[in-house]
């Protein structure tokens, strides 16, 4: 493990990063499920992005100014590219903001399109960023079936439940 | 839980017994559903700004002592 996993994720930093470049994208994941008010913890932050050329060009270039490199365990210094988030799938990656994992879909069939309906706008510090749903955050982690995601599904259905028809702020 | 032979109970439970053991299991899981309904309700009665910066801080309490 090098200097840069060691950098703890600034969230706040990773947001304001993506807004200001004009990248059009959904929070997703853990992150999306404590703007909706779930208490519970992660260590990056989700997002799908949009496939548009534009706005590829937009995400590449973002991720250019946080130094973004792709998780890799044999140790290759590898930068996201339009060619390769074009193919959609899974980007982990390192930043000087700490871990930002880039989704061009989730459950590998719901893309930005999909998602957008079923997120909300949220005002972050000033910056409109649309968050993922908690009942779409909750399908979502229920479609995987990953060990670390069924074991924060109570907590997501009981604060889905506490939420009632409230819209969570 | 409650059992349904009180009469045939001692006046005192022993803490050994499967009936104290299947209340005290009943009794943890209310109380860390107590626990949750609690913290839940907390959660929810911020701001989505303060949800995050709740959770940056929690990301670097984690952080520090671990690679500071």
């Amino acid at each position: 493990m090098d200097d840069e996993d060691r950098r703890p994720v600034r969230f706040l930093e990773l947001l304001r990063a993506l807004v200001d470049g004009g990248v059009d994208f959904v929070v997703v994941g853990g992150v999306a499920a404590v703007l909706e008010g779930a208490p519970v913890s992660t260590f990056d932050l989700e997002i799908v992005y949009s496939p548009q050329k534009a706005n590829l060009a937009r995400l590449v270039e973002v991720l250019a100014t946080l130094d973004a490199v792709y998780v890799d365990p044999a140790g290759r210094r590898l930068s996201p590219t339009e060619e390769r988030l074009r193919g959609g799938g899974h980007h982990p990656l390192r930043t000087r903001f700490g871990r930002l994992d880039v989704l061009g879909s989730i459950g590998g069939v719901l893309g930005f399109a999909d998602l957008m309906p079923e997120s909300r706008r949220r005002s972050i510090q000033g910056l409109p960023v649309w968050v993922l749903r908690l009942e779409t955050v909750i399908a979502s982690k229920e479609a995987t079936g990953r060990a670390k995601d069924r074991a924060v599904l109570p907590m997501l259905r009981d604060t889905l439940a506490e939420c009632g028809d409230r819209d969570g702020e | 839980m409650r059992r349904t032979t009180p009469a045939a109970e001692p006046a005192t439970e022993r803490v050994d017994s499967p009936g104290w053991e299947q209340d005290r299991e009943e009794r943890s899981r209310l109380a860390e559903a107590s626990g949750d309904s609690e913290l839940i309700r907390w959660s929810l009665s911020l701001s989505p700004e303060e949800r995050l910066v709740v959770l940056q801080d929690f990301v670097d309490a984690f952080w520090t002592p671990r690679h500071g």
